[in-house]
């Protein structure tokens, strides 16, 4: 105990502090007497009604009421708290909620959010992602998320609403561990922003936001430019080792580490729109990056020596998301709405060395959703709803022929042709659920929901669902809540895929399934909230890939998709925040988990197994304002269960050697300085410009990410060490 | 597990016991003196002057409100918290939104009498409260009801009319 405290205060509370001290050393001599504190009163009370109209307040955000009510876990960021910690990019701001690991892969930065330590893959196919409640998926491999959190605008977001735990049943496939809704700005009135920045490793960003509101039209429209050359990324990789085939048994390092820079480009553009019942959201997102490889690997050049530089390999990803909504109260107690979902998904890869691309894939995916609000009394709703989900595209590896043998010259020659190792896919998946609400007393609401969904070449499925919320009118209360989570397998590279040799899919493949338990108590003030729960989850039916050895190959010595394996998990989650004055507001959380699968094997997700968050909000009376935080990641879990040996851990008797650093516990501890030109200068009636600088990393930690998904290394550099950056924001 | 739940209940606790005790009332401040500021755009019948101001239950603005009184040495104007019950005997009545439950009771006691009244719960002035406080974004602001003031024999100036929502 006393050491996890010991951990705790130095490694969580400490840094923040310290840097709130340092860096609001300007802020607290600008601060004056308790004198200025009083003539700031004074001031208040000369202000005349119209100049009261433009003072800023806080309130403890619209979170309140989704916190209480929701039967569900949920943490929300509101865009105060975006713009006063600083983020360049989604990812950066679900880095900061509770019990969220963000971490990628060797080839996809920044693509998957781990909530209850769940990963098995590069893909993110375990937490839906959703705009303005709608859904954002892709049926090639279901998790390609490197658009919204790589090049969203965050100026577009009006907060974040992230559900901890399954959330199937209004939402269907891939709400699986947790649910990330981005929920959009709505103008008010005509309004203008834009912000520049430039920092360390020559990053260039640039947002533009617009919004109309003209009677009932609303526009609002957002882009953001990404640019930087990237940091230094340097690793071992998978060639880097070799093994003994002794027993027992011993790993060797053969091959030096070698560094690349991740250099990245993001665009990003949203246009949300509404006129009366009607709602069009859209999104486009495009980026190009620099990784390692799609396989742990360096590309070494032909000849290439020990110290060669790889051969430079890029993804591509693109998104265009966009989903038309019509919504009408019928009556008081009847509403409906009607939605069309458009999501078209491209993810390439190349090498620098090849004029042909190893994976082409696209999938354009439409999803139309009819959705209804019976409210039959005051104490008792539903929802109903209708769901039909279509799905197509196809996969293609231009290095090889049309036959699918191989193009001898990818160096010299543009392949015409090329092998769908993918072929043509097209799927109609359906579903249809139903919720009930029912409040017998104004302390407690009762709901009981299902969804049923019909899938390709699978029975009909459900997952049902079930919440108590207590609530008393002091703010305390607490859920008891019971639900059930599907994540089918992908038509595209999960069902259809074929490249000999190395991977198989499976058209039987059935859903994977999670049942979790969990118990939350919660308060809500004005000015406070905080919440505690514990959950317990089962699943089953796991969606893996076998090994080459597998005796179940249907094709010996090549890999396939099967359902195999269960696992369960449990753990802790907390989170407060409090505001405690308009100048000083602050929140932290702390969560830990920890799982075991079917053949015994620990905490295998490699992730951190508790993690505790902390950040400090500061604002004087000049327009000064500093947002400190500090996110503590544990060292991970068992990364090293196959790496060791045959995937037997139990039998490895030998020292392995890592190839890259071990993963250790971190501090990751950003920290934004913003000052407002109007409130210092004290001419308000100047454009609203604000300066700003914005650390990241600051105590320089070497962050090292678990390889969860080959393990055939232990780790790889997962982020940059200190940064900063800055640049100014003119809103009108 | 069991030791990690005692672990994170600890670590919990310590979380919020670590939290900063006392919270200054920024909002409470600047809606004490929109309602000092209402108070100075309303005319009560036969120019009443002297105005008794009762606050609904616990809540900051009063003590926010009696420090602008302090301030601005204003001898004809008294503020304290009052029950339900004494509505009758106020001149103003505003009603945090803590304490909206009591709304009904409040506009039953001020029935045919020139009170005004104020509420934090933006709905209400719907329903026959005079002014509400209006939160949009990170602003405040309010909305005036001015039939239900005209029929109270309050007359409310164009200044407040300008600046606040009428409905």
């Amino acid at each position: 105990m006393k050491q996890l405290y010991i951990v705790f205060f130095r490694k969580v509370f400490i840094p923040p502090i310290l840097c709130l001290f340092v860096l609001s050393g300007p802020a607290l001599l600008a601060q004056e007497s308790v004198e200025k504190e009083e003539a700031s009163d004074q001031e208040l009370y000369d202000m005349s009604l119209e100049d009261l109209l433009h003072v800023k307040i806080v309130t403890a955000s619209k979170s309140e009421e989704t916190v209480r009510d929701a039967p569900a876990v949920v943490s929300i960021v509101t865009a105060r708290e975006i713009e006063s910690y600083g983020a360049a990019n989604l990812a950066e701001v679900l880095d900061r909620v509770a019990g969220l690991y963000m971490t990628g892969s060797f080839l996809l930065t920044n693509n998957m959010p781990t909530i209850r330590g769940e990963t098995n893959a590069i893909w993110s196919t375990k937490v839906l992602v959703l705009i303005n409640g709608r859904p954002y998926r892709d049926s090639y491999l279901g998790g390609n998320q490197v658009e919204v959190f790589n090049a969203y605008p965050l100026d577009a977001v009006e907060r974040v609403e992230v559900i901890r735990g399954p959330g199937s049943v209004l939402y269907g496939t891939n709400a699986f561990t947790g649910v990330i809704n981005v929920i959009l700005k709505k103008s008010t009135k005509n309004i203008f922003r834009t912000t520049t920045r430039y920092g360390s490793f020559n990053t260039r960003q640039t947002e533009i936001s617009a919004g109309v509101k003209h009677n009932d039209l609303v526009v609002d429209a957002s882009i953001n430019f990404y640019n930087t050359d990237g940091w230094k990324f340097t690793a071992r990789d998978e060639n880097a080792i070799i093994r003994s085939k002794t027993t027992p048994v011993y790993d060797s390092i053969i091959n030096p580490a070698r560094t690349i820079h991740l250099d990245r480009t993001g665009l990003g553009a949203v246009i949300s729109s509404s006129y009366k019942g009607f709602t069009l959201n859209t999104f486009y997102g495009y980026t190009r990056a620099q990784p390692m490889s799609n396989a742990a690997q360096w590309l070494i050049p032909v000849n290439g020596g020990a110290n060669a530089t790889p051969v430079a390999f890029e993804v591509y990803t693109s998104k265009l998301f966009a989903d038309l909504g019509y919504s009408k109260d019928i009556t008081p107690y009847y509403s409906t709405a009607i939605n069309v979902t458009f999501n078209r998904t491209a993810f390439d890869i190349s090498r620098a060395d090849f004029k042909n691309k190893p994976v082409i894939t696209l999938s354009n995916d439409a999803l139309t959703e009819w959705s209804n609000v019976l409210k039959f009394r005051k104490n008792l709703n539903a929802i109903v709803g209708l769901v039909m989900n279509n799905q197509r595209g196809n996969a293609l590896d231009k290095t090889k022929n049309a036959d699918g043998t191989a193009f001898p010259n990818n160096r010299e020659f543009v392949n015409s042709d090329g092998y769908y190792f993918v072929p043509d896919w097209n799927e109609t998946w359906y579903s249809g659920y139903a919720q009930l609400a029912y409040s017998p007393f104004k302390f407690l609401k009762l709901v009981a929901g299902a969804q049923a969904n019909k899938v390709t070449g699978v029975d009909l499925k459900y997952s049902p669902r079930l919440a108590a919320v207590l609530q008393t009118k002091s703010g305390f209360g607490g859920k008891l809540l019971y639900g059930s989570a599907f994540r089918s397998a992908t038509p595209g590279g999960e069902k259809a895929i074929d490249v000999s040799g190395v991977i198989r899919g499976n058209p039987n493949l059935l859903p994977e399934v999670v049942s979790t338990s969990e118990v939350q108590f919660f308060l809500v003030k004005k000015k406070f909230e905080a919440s505690i729960n514990y959950f317990y989850s089962d699943q089953s039916n796991k969606i893996v890939r076998t090994s080459a050895a597998d005796p179940s190959n249907e094709i010996p010595n090549t890999p396939q998709f099967v359902n195999r394996g269960s696992q369960t998990s449990r753990g802790i989650e907390a989170e407060t925040k409090f505001y405690i004055s308009s100048r000083w507001s602050t929140q932290a959380s702390f969560a830990s988990q920890t799982s075991k699968n079917d053949l015994g094997y620990k905490d295998y997700s490699g992730t951190p197994l508790y993690m505790g968050k902390l950040g400090i909000d500061y604002k004087n009376s000049r327009g000064l304002q500093v947002g400190i935080f500090n996110s503590f990641y544990s060292k991970g879990g068992n990364i090293r269960a196959k790496f060791s040996s045959e995937n037997v851990p139990s039998n490895f008797a030998g020292t392995p050697t890592d190839a890259n650093p071990k993963m250790k516990a971190i501090n990751f501890l950003t920290a934004n300085v913003r000052l407002s030109l109007p409130e210092f200068l004290e001419k308000p009636d100047m454009p609203d410009i604000s300066l700003f600088c914005y650390g990241v990393n600051l105590l320089d930690q070497e962050v090292y990410y678990p390889e969860f998904s080959r393990r055939n290394i232990n780790t790889y550099p997962g982020r940059a060490g200190f940064n900063i950056h800055t640049g100014i924001t003119v809103k009108m | 597990m069991k030791s990690q739940t005692e672990k994170a209940c600890r670590v919990m606790l310590t979380l919020l016991l670590l939290m900063p005790w006392c919270a200054s009332a920024q909002n409470e401040k600047i809606q004490a003196i929109f309602l000092y500021k209402f108070i100075d755009n309303v005319n009560w019948p036969d120019s009443k002057r002297n105005l008794r101001i009762g606050i609904i239950g616990n809540t900051e603005v009063l003590e926010e409100f009696q420090k602008i009184l302090k301030v601005r040495s204003t001898a004809n104007l008294t503020a304290q918290k009052i029950s339900v019950s004494e509505v009758a005997t106020c001149d103003v009545i505003y009603i945090p939104q803590s304490h909206s439950s009591n709304f009904n009771k409040v506009i039953e006691y001020a029935k045919s009498k020139s009170i005004l009244i104020v509420t934090e719960e933006a709905d209400f002035v719907k329903k026959g409260a005079g002014i509400s406080f209006l939160q949009e974004e990170d602003k405040l602001g309010f909305i005036v009801n001015k039939h239900a003031l005209d029929v109270k024999g309050l007359k409310v100036s164009t200044l407040l009319l300008t600046l606040g929502k009428e409905i």
